[in-house]
């Protein structure tokens, strides 16, 4: 039991890698995860600095965090928001934490900055990659916000602060729906910041996740209609059908073998054990020989080729499955290609030129889902790759509603089911 | 978060790192690599690595196998800023966005850049990621890239060290001086003609001190003996790492062998003169307040022991070094002092520990005056 006496002031501080909280009120319920100590003193992960915090607000007991960076100078702080976004008043009521649902890129915008205000401390914006984080930039420095923001992509902050001291009160959350989820999980404890707010773009299974550390649901927005969606399925060649079907049918035969040794592990279970196993890994091999061949092949080159033809003019973007096609679509039809490979400046000077629409045409892999405004585009061409339904409505997102995405699926290959699975989930 | 050092194939014996080194029995498999290798030489980077993808690891590589194929990969694509690529891609996108025909486009690319248009397409990547071009460098084979894989094992564990200690006996200029234009500040505990033991600190919270402190493996086979031990970090444990003159490591570029060709002549002199000592240049480092002084030789006798002496040719290019210099003769026992005669006071001339010189045309005298001074001293040891 804690003994303490009434006025004492609680004090929040760093012991180790752990949070420490001296003079802890008896009448307060600590969070599950935090402990005490023999010297009746309050030990608790440093990701847990947020609940511990709301925890002593919502008794009325007096506290002093000497984790809290020193506060933002009025000077530095961005411009104020007219009207104030709905969902701030209600995210500042809930301590500084929670996630809003669908809200646009302006929208986004406007409710980071108020929030910044309220909580006058230097924010942290952890966005997923390289293109986003130059997107997020540029928007920033059209309101005069950069000062107050720092914009990092999640693996850059995972190698800068693993066990640092926090330097941000304030962490922000772009599209945390298409992050990694373990990589997430670690940044967010090791920031051990005091308020956060997580900005989904569409909810899925994941939001129960995200609601667990980014706090209440605050507002939700039913997105915009989406452009419209065309499927073309396209034929292998006949020498690259036999080289899918032969890789497919070594993969189905490892896999099954797999699967009749270990009945209850699933696919990714299989991946994780081929990487290490020479066993399985034949296997796994085959299963990427497949998937390249329907990712990657002439009919999908010749699409790529007659769309870019029909839609000259537009603002086309083109999503393949990964860097070396990129720049095979980027050498054939000399389109500006936009990869991690590219130097920083260049890719920045890329996406200017293509929101100024001074550059047509953009092809890429990944830094497209969100280095591009959302329905800055006409035409979308998904070629292939994505990892999920979060990219692939991501990479919908960026084309506007009166515009047209182009799907190209091999046929017969796995390629169908998944562009029928993910459609339907788009629809619902 | 794990690290790149996790991945360096390494065993803890007894809380100490032993890495597990390539030697000359990996030769076979690194010559058959590098054969593999030399048939991409003029394709893109993608190729080898499909290749090597695709292909078994020889069964004695075991967990180096990664390893080596990134010091081959470094090797023969080295990673360069090529500003004219990223010219070229500017030029090209740039004028196909404004509407002019491909044909057109390449053309003026072409004619700017000095390409034949055909071969501007392939050049519009050629400083990106896989799409670089494979090039055979000079002086690759088995045996380098064997010492270039334990130099890179031994730096990717040195990244995580925390603490170490250093005896350095010979280059030890060199070998600090390279570790100071990286950053990394060595305190010297203990120095005498047979070595200097030196300690390292990182500051606090300075995670690149490690780095830093691993950028000086390549000059240390330069060092006649050394021994690194160091703290470092392999999968989420603490263990000793120990780097020694006898690893197989790749050295870097060679440090100047001799300040100035006095120096040099006054070696070859020593060597001659005194057949039964054994000279080494730049032997350890000497503190001399917080700052460290680099005697030019140490002369060990080689049979019967002994304490071994210093010598310094002091060039004085700047006069103000001498007073330090004087501090150390006086200081240390067995240190000889050679002056330039037009800096060297008649008192300090009649010292008998200090040689004035006019040029080089005293080397023989200088010689032969350190000769008689280390030959007195170990008569009157004798004597006594």
């Amino acid at each position: 039991m804690v003994g303490r006496h009434a006025d004492m002031t609680t004090i929040l501080e760093r012991c180790g890698g752990a949070l420490r909280a001296r003079g802890w009120p008896p009448d307060c319920m600590p969070p599950p995860g935090a402990t005490f100590d023999a010297d009746g003193s309050l030990r608790a992960p440093l990701g847990l600095r947020a609940r511990l915090r709301r925890a002593l607000a919502a008794t009325g007991a007096p506290f002093v965090d000497s984790l809290a960076p020193p506060p933002l100078p009025a000077e530095r702080l961005p411009p104020g928001v007219v009207p104030p976004p709905a969902a701030l008043a209600t995210w500042w009521r809930h301590g500084g934490h929670g996630h809003v649902v669908g809200l646009g890129d302006g929208e986004q915008l406007d409710l980071v900055l108020g929030a910044v205000r309220c909580a006058a401390s230097r924010a942290l914006l952890v966005v997923r990659d390289s293109g986003a984080e130059l997107r997020w930039q540029a928007l920033l420095r059209e309101r005069g916000a950069a000062a107050a923001i720092d914009v990092w992509p999640v693996a850059t902050v995972a190698r800068r602060f693993a066990g640092g001291a926090p330097l941000h009160d304030f962490v922000v959350v772009a599209q945390p729906e298409l992050h990694p989820p373990p990589t997430l999980a670690t940044v967010i404890a090791g920031l051990a910041a005091a308020h956060v707010l997580a900005l989904v773009d569409h909810a899925g299974p994941e939001l129960l996740g995200i609601s667990a550390w980014a706090g209440p649901l605050l507002q939700f927005v039913r997105r915009r209609a989406a452009a419209a969606h065309v499927e073309l399925h396209l034929p292998l060649l006949p020498a690259e059908r036999v080289a899918h079907d032969a890789a497919w049918h070594e993969f189905l035969g490892a896999y099954d073998a797999f699967a009749a040794m270990r009945p209850s592990a699933g696919f990714g279970t299989f991946v994780r054990e081929a990487r290490g196993e020479p066993a399985w890994r034949p296997g796994l091999l085959a299963w990427h020989r497949a998937r390249a061949v329907a990712a990657w092949n002439h009919a999908k080159a010749a699409a790529c080729g007659e769309l870019l033809a029909r839609h000259r003019g537009a603002s086309v973007l083109v999503f393949t499955p990964d860097r070396a096609s990129a720049y095979e679509i980027a050498r054939e039809h000399l389109v500006a290609p936009l990869t991690a490979e590219l130097p920083r400046a260049e890719r920045a000077a890329l996406l200017a030129a293509f929101a100024r629409r001074t550059l047509r045409t953009l092809v890429g892999p990944r830094l497209l889902e969100l280095g591009v405004d959302a329905g800055a585009a006409d035409v979308g061409i998904v070629v292939g790759g994505g990892f999920g339904l979060a990219d692939c409505r991501a990479r919908h997102d960026r084309i506007a509603p009166a515009g047209i995405v182009y799907e190209l699926v091999a046929e017969h290959t796995a390629e169908v089911g998944r562009a029928r699975r993910f459609a339907d989930a788009m629809r619902r | 978060m794990p690290c790149a050092a996790d991945r360096v194939p390494c065993a803890r014996i007894d809380g100490e790192l032993v890495p597990d080194w390539l030697s000359a029995a990996d030769q076979p498999w690194l010559r058959e690599l590098l054969l593999d290798a030399g048939a991409f030489v003029g394709r893109p980077l993608a190729s080898l690595q499909a290749r090597w993808r695709a292909s078994e690891p020889p069964p004695r590589a075991g967990a180096r196998w990664p390893l080596v194929l990134q010091v081959v990969q470094r090797r023969l694509v080295p990673r360069s800023a090529c500003s004219a690529a990223t010219a070229l891609r500017i030029r090209v996108f740039g004028a196909v966005a404004a509407g002019v025909a491909r044909a057109e486009a390449l053309a003026a690319a072409a004619a700017e850049f000095g390409l034949e248009p055909a071969a501007v397409p392939a050049a519009l990547f050629a400083d990106l990621g896989a799409q670089r071009v494979v090039r055979w460098p000079a002086e690759l084979d088995a045996t380098s890239l064997r010492l270039e894989a334990n130099t890179w094992l031994a730096r990717q564990l040195l990244a995580t060290a925390t603490s170490a200690e250093l005896e350095l006996q010979g280059a030890s200029r060199a070998v600090l001086r390279t570790a100071w234009l990286n950053g990394t500040w060595f305190r010297c505990l203990a120095a005498d003609p047979s070595g200097a033991r030196l300690q390292w600190r990182p500051g606090p919270g300075d995670r690149g001190a490690g780095r830093r402190l691993a950028a000086m493996v390549p000059v240390l086979p330069w060092a006649r003996r050394y021994v690194l031990r160091a703290t470092c970090r392999w999968r989420g444990a603490a263990g000793t790492f120990v780097l020694s003159s006898l690893d197989e490591l790749m050295p870097g570029a060679a440090p100047a062998a001799f300040d100035s060709q006095l120096e040099r002549e006054l070696a070859a002199a020593l060597v001659r003169e005194l057949p039964e000592w054994d000279v080494t240049r730049e032997p350890a480092s000497l503190p001399r307040g917080d700052r460290l002084a680099f005697p030019d030789f140490a002369l060990q006798r080689r049979c019967g022991g002994g304490a071994a002496w210093w010598l310094e040719v002091a060039g004085l290019r700047d006069p103000a070094a001498l007073a330090g210099k004087l501090e150390l003769l006086r200081a240390e026992e067995r240190y000889l002092l050679c002056v330039p005669r037009r800096w060297c006071p008649a008192a300090l001339a009649a010292e008998p520990r200090v040689c004035a010189f006019a040029g080089r045309a005293d080397v023989g005298s200088m010689a032969a005056w350190v000769r008689s001074c280390v030959a007195r001293r170990a008569l009157r040891r004798d004597d006594a």
